[in-house]
């Protein structure tokens, strides 16, 4: 049975518990951030179908350069909702050894790149990995995703152009939110950021990000694009952020209307309901689904917490791939205490 | 800048690097370049420095970047009082100002500030407390750290606020070397070429003669900033008494 076009009801329930996943875990981690155990956050909430739907049409030999608001695209990846809190948790089993800040995630084995926080400057960074690719040979095109702001830095602008000129295979979506912070997409754009492509000979198209059929749809036709060879492509996915900016951001002071869980325009919701109205589950499913995932979540986070920080003195590994006598005598001074 | 005064804000310190050809290139070379007949009179203000648990992107205290440029005035405010006058004067000038604010003290401490608009000189730095036995040279972040800990440990140093960390107040620099001949230097950044280190040669250059002790600096380490032991990272009190110590047993 097919849900619509090539999306099987197997695949459709998958994405849909993917994304109930990724929902219960957002709302876990600010709780825990509330309680001071996990530092900070940048939900995802209302962004999971488009993220589900990239991670759907990837195959593993795509390489990915997330953006920090990507949650949903790691679960229905494959990465473990374990190293997920790991990493958040920043402890001894988290694969950064705690170097990076939540949600700046990097999972070589899922063949994700690494996640950093200057906007839009993973951008160019794609070109170089897409040329490397092509020139080693090897399989996979380079996806990446960033925000509705990161189109206005010039990292952005210098990656769409050289992915261009050299014919690279970059995918490029942009997760378009509605809001950089506090800044609407009003004030951040006045052409279609969809558009933005055509100067650099690059095509593009905007999809209906929340929803999960139009975005496998419109990404079907920007994947065979750049598999096929002919170049970077530039995806517009419409979608919508549900919660704020991050736990750092109280919205309450530039933003009035609110999309909140259960909304009809709740990506989530929106795909419950048409498998509900195609006769695909019932309620009870729903139901379950959700109980699962918590339980799941919650009991996740218990196990985790208890994992200890990483060695202090670690901190001085990894700025070379051999310490200099710099960080050596460091190392040796601190004595793992300020 | 044609008839305008900009003041800009980066929200983190850590995202002036996209920018940095414009300062460097651009707002810092200006007056230079034209002979003097076109300026920048431009303030940039950033909030810097960690303990914000902010990770590596959010907690750099890049000051030397900036000190190494020769064409910008570089100033760091440690309490609400000289944020205020050192504003004021970098308003008043007609070259670009570097305005760093060190973020972690944002919520950390509070005073009453005057309402007129009175300034603190840009270039001279201040003595928070006079002492005797050797000399503590320190700025922004580091100063309510310096503070608590000398005065927790009764130690009797003076200890010296620069302020303006381009151009240095290089007379109270020299003048706190001749006067107890031990000096300690605390910054956040990195040591490797930090503040610390020209502040190190201004006084071997000048008043070594003076010298009872090696010039000491308790600084950031030379690493990234870290997120899960972002308090390693950050100098504190026992960092800053081991080079006392040392430097007092010399
Ligand atoms: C170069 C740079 N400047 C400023 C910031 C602070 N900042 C963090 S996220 C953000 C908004 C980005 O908005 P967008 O690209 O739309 O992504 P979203 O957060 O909406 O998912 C800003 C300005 C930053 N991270 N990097
Ligand atoms: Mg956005």
């Amino acid at each position: 049975m097919a849900i619509a076009g090539n999306l099987s009801n197997e695949q459709a329930i998958q994405a849909y518990k993917n994304a109930v996943i990724a929902r219960t875990l957002d709302i876990k981690i600010i709780s825990a951030q509330r309680q001071g155990i996990i530092g900070f956050h940048v939900p995802a909430q209302g962004q999971e179908m488009i993220q589900i739907a990239i991670a759907m049409m990837a195959d593993n030999d795509d390489l990915i350069f997330a953006y920090y608001r990507d949650l949903a695209l790691y679960i229905q990846r494959g990465v473990p909702l374990s190293l997920i809190f790991d990493q958040m948790l920043g402890n001894s089993n988290d694969l950064q050894k705690g170097r990076q800040m939540p949600d700046h995630f990097s999972f070589k084995e899922f063949n994700f790149s690494s996640v950093q926080s200057p906007v839009g400057s993973h951008l160019p960074l794609t070109v170089g990995a897409a040329y490397a690719r092509r020139y080693t040979k090897k399989k996979g095109i380079v996806i990446t995703t960033f925000g509705d702001g990161a189109t206005s830095t010039s990292d952005f602008h210098a990656a769409l152009h050289m992915a261009s000129v050299f014919n690279l295979p970059v995918l490029f979506i942009c997760e378009n939110n509605g809001w950089a912070i506090s800044v609407p997409t009003s004030k951040q754009t006045k052409a279609e950021i969809y558009k933005k492509g055509t100067a650099y000979g690059i095509p593009g198209k905007r999809v209906d990000g929340n929803d999960l059929i139009a975005s496998l749809a419109g990404l079907q036709e920007a994947f065979d694009y750049v598999r096929a060879g002919k170049g970077p492509y530039l995806v517009e996915a419409l979608t919508y952020r549900m919660g704020p900016h991050s736990t750092s951001d109280d919205p309450k002071k530039y933003r009035v209307d609110e999309i909140t869980d259960g909304s009809e325009n709740d990506p989530i919701r929106r795909l419950e309901n048409l498998m509900l109205k195609m006769g695909v589950i019932d309620s009870s499913f729903i139901q379950s689904t959700k109980a699962s995932a918590k339980e799941e979540v919650d009991k996740m986070l218990e196990e985790r917490m208890s994992i200890p920080p990483p060695e202090s003195s670690s901190i001085f590994d990894d700025v070379y791939e051999e310490p200099s006598w710099i960080q050596e005598e460091e190392r040796r001074d601190s004595d793992g205490s300020d | 800048m044609y008839g305008l005064k900009p003041i800009a804000e980066v929200q983190f310190q850590d995202y002036i690097f996209p920018a940095f050809d414009q300062i460097v290139n651009n707002i810092a070379k200006m007056r230079y370049r034209t002979g003097g007949r076109f300026n920048v009179p431009l303030i940039l203000r950033t909030p810097y420095g960690g303990g914000v648990r902010g990770g590596l992107y959010h907690s750099q205290s890049g000051e030397s970047y900036f000190v190494h440029t020769a064409g910008l005035t570089v100033v760091t405010p440690s309490n609400p009082f000289d944020a205020r006058g050192l504003l004021v004067s970098a308003y008043k000038k007609n070259d670009p100002v570097i305005f760093l604010e060190p973020k972690r003290l944002y919520r950390s401490i509070k005073a009453e500030v005057p309402d007129d608009m009175f300034e603190v000189d840009i270039g001279k730095a201040a003595k928070l407390k006079e002492g005797d036995d050797l000399s503590i040279i320190t700025y922004g972040s580091m100063v309510p750290t310096v503070m608590t800990t000398v005065e927790k440990n009764n130690v009797n140093a003076e200890v010296i606020d620069l302020r303006t960390l381009l151009p240095m107040d290089v007379d109270a620099i020299v003048q706190a070397a001749k006067k107890t001949g031990r000096v300690i230097v605390v910054h956040e950044a990195p040591r490797t070429l930090g503040v610390g280190a020209e502040i190190s040669a201004l006084i071997a250059e000048r008043a070594i003669d003076s010298l009872l002790a090696p010039i000491l600096r308790v600084t950031g380490y030379d690493i990234p900033f870290p997120y899960t032991h972002e308090e390693l990272y950050l100098p504190g009190e026992k960092r800053i008494m081991s080079a006392v110590n040392r430097v007092l047993a010399y």
